[in-house]
C-alpha cells in the first residue's frame, strides 16, 4: 500500500460519506448507517493497508495524522447521528473529512516534513482529533446563538435552546477528553500534567466558559439572551485558544504551543 | 446572583488585603505535611458547612448554582487576565498580574469555587441515587484533581542528573543547583540523536530521535536495563526519569545524556481525578446531555 492508491480509496470513501450525508436529510436510518459504515471500510483498509506497509502505525507524519482526522470525523458523525438524529452533523463531519482529505492530495509533500520528537506520541492524534472535532460541534452552536441572538430575535422557543445546549454539551464532553489527553500527554513527555503554557491558561478558560454556559442555563432557565451572548464569547475565548495565540504579545515568547 | 458577586469580591478584596500585608502565595511553604493538613481542614470546613446548612442561611446558600455561578465568573476572569499578561519568574512586569499563580485572590477565588463544587458533591454523595454518578464523576474529578494538583506542587521533586557514557552517575541537580542523592544511579551506555536529513532552506538537520541506553541501579540493588527517550519515561522506586537535554554543542556526537527525575506523591491522586473526568465528560455525552424531544428532531 502506498499513497498513490490514497486518491482511489479516498474517493471511494468520499463518495460514500456523501451519500451518508445526503440520506440523512430524508431521514433513512438505515441507508445512512449502511453507507457511512462503507466508507469508513474502505477507509479503513487504506490505513490498514498502511500500517502493514510501513510495518509501523500511520501517525507520525503531517499527513498520516490527517488521514486518521478524516476517519474520525464521519465515525463520531455517525455516533452523534445515531444517538440523536441531528440531520445536519453527517454534512457536517463529511466537509471537514474531505477538507483533509483535499489537504493530503493537493499538498502531499507534507508527508516527508519532520515531526519532533515531542510529538512523537499516540496522544498526538487522539488530542488533536478530539479538539477539532469538538470545535466543530461548538461552532455549530455558535452559529446556533448568532441565529437565535440576530435572526430569530424574541422567537426563541425550549426547543431551540434544548438543541444549542444539547450541541455544547456534547461540545464540551469532547472539549474535556481534548484537553485531559493532553494533561496525561504532557505528563509523558514534560512530567508535569499542567504547567500555565499559555495554550494550556486559553484552554483552561475555554473550557470554564463552556462549563459556566451550562451552570447559568441551569440557574436562569428563561434568560435566554444572556446566555447565548456567553456562546459567542466563550467562541471567541475558543478561537484565542487555536491560533489567536500566536498573535498574542505574552504568549509568543514563552509556549511551547505556538506554530 | 448579587449575592454571590458581592461575595466574589470580597474575597478579591481580602485577596488584595493579603497580597498587601503578606506578600504574595508561597507554594514551598506549603510543603508536606503543611499541605495534607490544609486539606485535612479544608475538607473539615466543607463537612462543618455542610451539617449546619439547615441553621445558617449561608451555607444553604453555598451550595446552590446561586453561589456557583459568580464564583465560576470571578475565576474565569482572572484565567483571562493570565492569559492576556505575560508571566515572568523574576517578579516583573505587571504588578501581581505577571505572578498570578501566586496572587492571592486568583488562588482564593479557585478555593472558594472549590468549596462550593464540593458542598454540592457532598450533598449528593449523602442522598447518593445511581442517576447522581455523572454528575459526581464531573464534580469529585474536578475537585481532585485541581486541589491535589495544587496543593502537591510544593511536593514536587525536580532533579537533573548529567551522565557520561561509560560513567555512572548517582547525584542530581535541583533547581536552585543543589546537589542530591536520588537513591538511584544512572549508567549511560550510549546516547543516540537522529536526525531527518537536510532539508532546504534549513541551517540544521530537524532533530529526530532522543534516546538514551541506560542501566539504572536502584536503592535495593535491582538492575535495569532499559532505553529512555522523549515521550517514553521510565519508572523506578517512585521516580520517573525524562530525557530531558545533551550536549548541544556536539549534536549527534554528544556523548552526554541529561535526565530529569520526577518524583511526585500527589500524582495518583491528580490522575484518579483526571480519570474520573473523562469518565465525567463520557457520561456527559450519554447521559448529561439534554435529549431534544419529537419537536426539534425535525428541524
Amino acid at each position: 500500500m502506498s499513497w498513490d492508491l490514497f486518491i482511489w480509496f479516498a474517493l471511494s470513501a468520499a463518495v460514500c460519506w456523501i451519500i451518508g450525508a445526503v440520506f440523512a436529510w430524508k431521514g433513512r436510518h438505515w441507508l445512512v448507517t449502511g453507507f457511512t459504515v462503507l466508507g469508513l471500510l474502505v477507509y479503513a483498509a487504506f490505513i490498514v493497508g498502511m500500517w502493514l506497509s510501513l510495518e509501523r502505525p500511520p501517525l507520525r507524519t503531517q499527513g498520516e495524522t490527517r488521514l486518521w482526522y478524516s476517519f474520525f470525523l464521519p465515525l463520531v458523525g455517525i455516533v452523534v447521528y445515531g444517538r440523536w438524529r441531528y440531520k445536519w452533523i453527517l454534512s457536517f463531519t463529511t466537509v471537514l473529512a474531505l477538507v483533509f482529505i483535499c489537504v493530503n492530495l493537493f499538498k502531499p509533500e507534507i508527508h516527508n516534513k519532520t515531526l519532533m520528537p515531542a510529538l512523537m506520541s499516540p496522544w498526538f492524534a487522539p488530542h488533536v482529533i478530539v479538539y477539532m472535532l469538538s470545535y466543530a460541534i461548538l461552532g455549530a452552536a455558535t452559529v446556533m446563538a448568532i441565529y437565535l441572538l440576530f435572526f430569530h430575535r424574541n422567537k426563541t422557543t425550549d426547543a431551540e435552546m434544548a438543541m444549542t445546549d444539547n450541541l455544547v454539551y456534547v461540545g464540551l464532553s469532547f472539549l474535556t477528553f481534548g484537553m485531559l489527553f493532553g494533561s496525561l500527554w504532557a505528563k509523558e513527555v514534560w512530567g508535569t500534567y499542567w504547567g500555565w503554557d499559555p495554550k494550556e491558561t486559553w484552554a483552561a478558560i475555554t473550557w470554564l466558559c463552556y462549563v459556566l454556559y451550562i451552570l447559568f442555563r441551569k440557574a436562569r432557565p428563561r434568560e435566554y439572551r444572556t446566555a447565548l451572548w456567553l456562546l459567542i464569547f466563550a467562541y471567541l475565548c475558543l478561537q484565542m485558544c487555536w491560533w489567536g495565540i500566536n498573535y498574542l504579545q505574552s504568549a509568543r515568547a514563552t509556549s511551547v504551543h505556538v506554530y | 446572583m448579587k449575592k454571590g458577586f458581592l461575595i466574589g469580591g470580597g474575597i478579591l478584596l481580602a485577596g488584595i488585603l493579603l497580597q498587601i500585608t503578606v506578600g504574595p502565595v508561597r507554594w514551598e511553604r506549603l510543603a508536606f505535611p503543611v499541605n495534607l493538613i490544609l486539606l485535612i481542614g479544608f475538607l473539615a470546613v466543607m463537612a462543618f458547612m455542610y451539617a449546619f446548612r439547615q441553621k445558617v442561611r449561608f451555607f444553604e446558600w453555598a451550595m446552590q448554582l446561586e453561589a456557583a455561578v459568580p464564583a465560576l465568573c470571578y475565576s474565569l476572569v482572572l484565567t483571562i487576565l493570565l492569559g492576556l499578561v505575560a508571566q515572568q519568574e523574576d517578579g516583573g512586569g505587571v504588578p501581581w498580574l505577571s505572578q498570578m499563580l501566586d496572587f492571592w485572590p486568583f488562588v482564593l477565588s479557585y478555593a472558594w469555587m472549590m468549596v462550593i463544587l464540593g458542598l454540592a458533591a457532598l450533598h449528593r454523595l449523602v442522598h447518593f441515587r445511581i442517576k447522581e454518578i455523572p454528575f459526581l464523576l464531573n464534580h469529585l474529578g474536578l475537585f481532585l484533581a485541581l486541589v491535589c494538583g495544587a496543593l502537591g506542587v510544593p511536593d514536587t521533586q525536580r532533579l537533573h542528573m548529567t551522565t557520561r557514557e561509560g560513567e555512572t552517575q548517582q547525584q542530581a541537580e535541583d533547581e536552585a543547583g543543589m546537589l542530591h542523592e536520588p537513591g538511584l544511579a544512572i549508567e549511560l551506555h550510549d546516547f543516540i540523536m537522529e536526525e531527518y536529513p537536510m532539508q532546504p532552506g534549513l541551517r540544521r538537520a530537524m532533530p529526530k530521535r532522543f534516546a538514551s541506553e541506560v542501566t539504572v541501579y536502584s536503592r535495593h540493588g535491582h538492575k535495569q536495563d532499559a532505553v529512555i527517550e522523549v515521550n517514553k519515561p521510565l519508572k523506578v522506586d517512585g521516580w520517573k526519569i525524562y530525557q530531558y537535554d545533551y550536549d548541544e554543542q556536539s549534536g549527534t556526537e554528544s556523548t552526554v545524556s541529561i535526565f530529569e527525575l520526577v518524583r511526585d506523591p500527589w500524582q495518583p491522586f491528580v490522575f484518579t481525578g483526571i480519570l474520573m473526568m473523562l469518565a465525567g465528560a463520557l457520561s456527559l455525552f450519554f447521559f448529561m446531555a439534554p435529549r431534544p424531544g419529537k419537536k426539534e428532531e425535525r428541524l
